[in-house]
């Protein structure tokens, strides 16, 4: 094998058991929750609503999970905190599963790669 | 091409197949283990909870979810078709998101220092890839539980799901209403994919440099 080829493979190796960057998952993950629910709040507060009637009676209801948090541009910015929150967390858990899955693995084929190695004779 | 590098090429291609392969079975799991219990931990704290929002929530989630309500045993029915339906979209976003990895595997490992028997290397995301996968998992979601709705004959009374017009503009809860609806979704879920890829491409590169 040639070596180009050799660092094809090596790539594609490294490639099926990368590592996912734990911190940046759970930041770009929290950034991205954190914006779609700020900007749904918003854009629901921007339309708004006929007088006499509530803006965004049903997402409102989100503020019996994310207390403080109402459809306006001050409960957007709490629901972007908590949807941040929220998000990170889900994806620092779902990183860390991830990594510890391939670690989990790559410590099987070392372990049965080292005992096909040694010879019972 | 000659006949040693055609193989070598075949060799990669299969290499590449079987990781595609492993991943998309760990992320379907992992995926799905998240959601089954996320529905689980909503259920739980919807019956619990006296307040009726929180029940109305996991009421809606129940029209798609058969057995899923408040309280255990609804917990119980959430874990499971969470698993299920977590685990399937899952594994769909990972092999819609790998589909062209081969050409563009370079792009997709950035190796670490060290000096193990292994390479060592952290995970880059494709945005566009990405983008395409979720957006067409989301959009494809939207155009079936919508029409769910219309195959039982509740699409009429359904004033929740036509709520969704109010930020996905020309969405109704009918089959053309869904596919309207679906291509907004698609735009949606593509742009935020993007930015999700983007500042987790900028952090983790930001962190290997300082490391």
């Amino acid at each position: 094998m040639n070596t180009t080829s050799e660092q094809r493979r090596r790539i594609i190796l490294a490639w099926a058991f990368a590592r996912i960057d734990v911190r940046a998952f759970a930041t770009a993950n929290a950034a991205a929750c954190a914006l779609m629910l700020f900007s749904l709040t918003v854009a629901i507060v921007w339309k708004g609503a006929p007088p006499g009637i509530p803006v965004g009676p049903h997402l409102a209801q989100l503020a019996a999970y994310f207390p403080g948090y109402s459809v306006s541009v001050i409960g957007a910015l709490a629901g972007a905190a908590y949807a941040g929150v929220v998000g990170g967390v889900c994806g620092l858990v779902l990183a860390a599963l991830w990594n510890a899955a391939h670690s989990l693995l790559l410590g099987v084929i070392r372990v049965r790669a080292n005992l096909s190695s040694y010879s019972i004779d | 091409m000659n006949a040693p590098a055609e193989g070598e090429a075949a060799t990669d291609a299969q290499l590449v197949s079987a990781t595609v392969r492993l991943n998309t079975w760990i992320f379907g799991a992992i995926l799905g283990l998240m959601t089954g219990l996320l529905l689980c931990a909503l259920a739980m704290v919807a019956g619990l909870a006296s307040g009726r929002y929180m029940g109305l929530a996991v009421t809606l989630i129940g029209v798609f979810v058969p057995g899923y309500g408040p309280g255990w045993e609804g917990a119980l029915a959430g874990l499971f078709w969470g698993f299920v339906g977590g685990g399937l979209l899952g594994a769909g976003a990972y092999r819609i998101t790998t589909r062209r990895a081969m050409t563009r595997i370079d792009e997709l490992v950035a190796f670490e220092r060290g000096d193990g028997d292994f390479p060592e290397a952290v995970l880059r995301l494709h945005g566009l890839s990405l983008g395409l996968a979720i957006g067409a998992m989301g959009a494809l979601g939207l155009i079936g539980t919508t029409n769910w709705l219309v195959i039982r004959g509740t699409a009429a009374h359904s004033v929740h799901a036509r709520l969704l017009s109010e930020i996905l503009p020309g969405y109704s809860v009918d089959l053309p209403g869904s596919i309207v609806g679906a291509a907004e979704l698609f735009v949606v879920l593509y742009l935020v994919c993007q930015l999700f890829a983007f500042v987790y491409n900028r952090v983790a590169g930001a962190r290997q440099r300082r490391a």
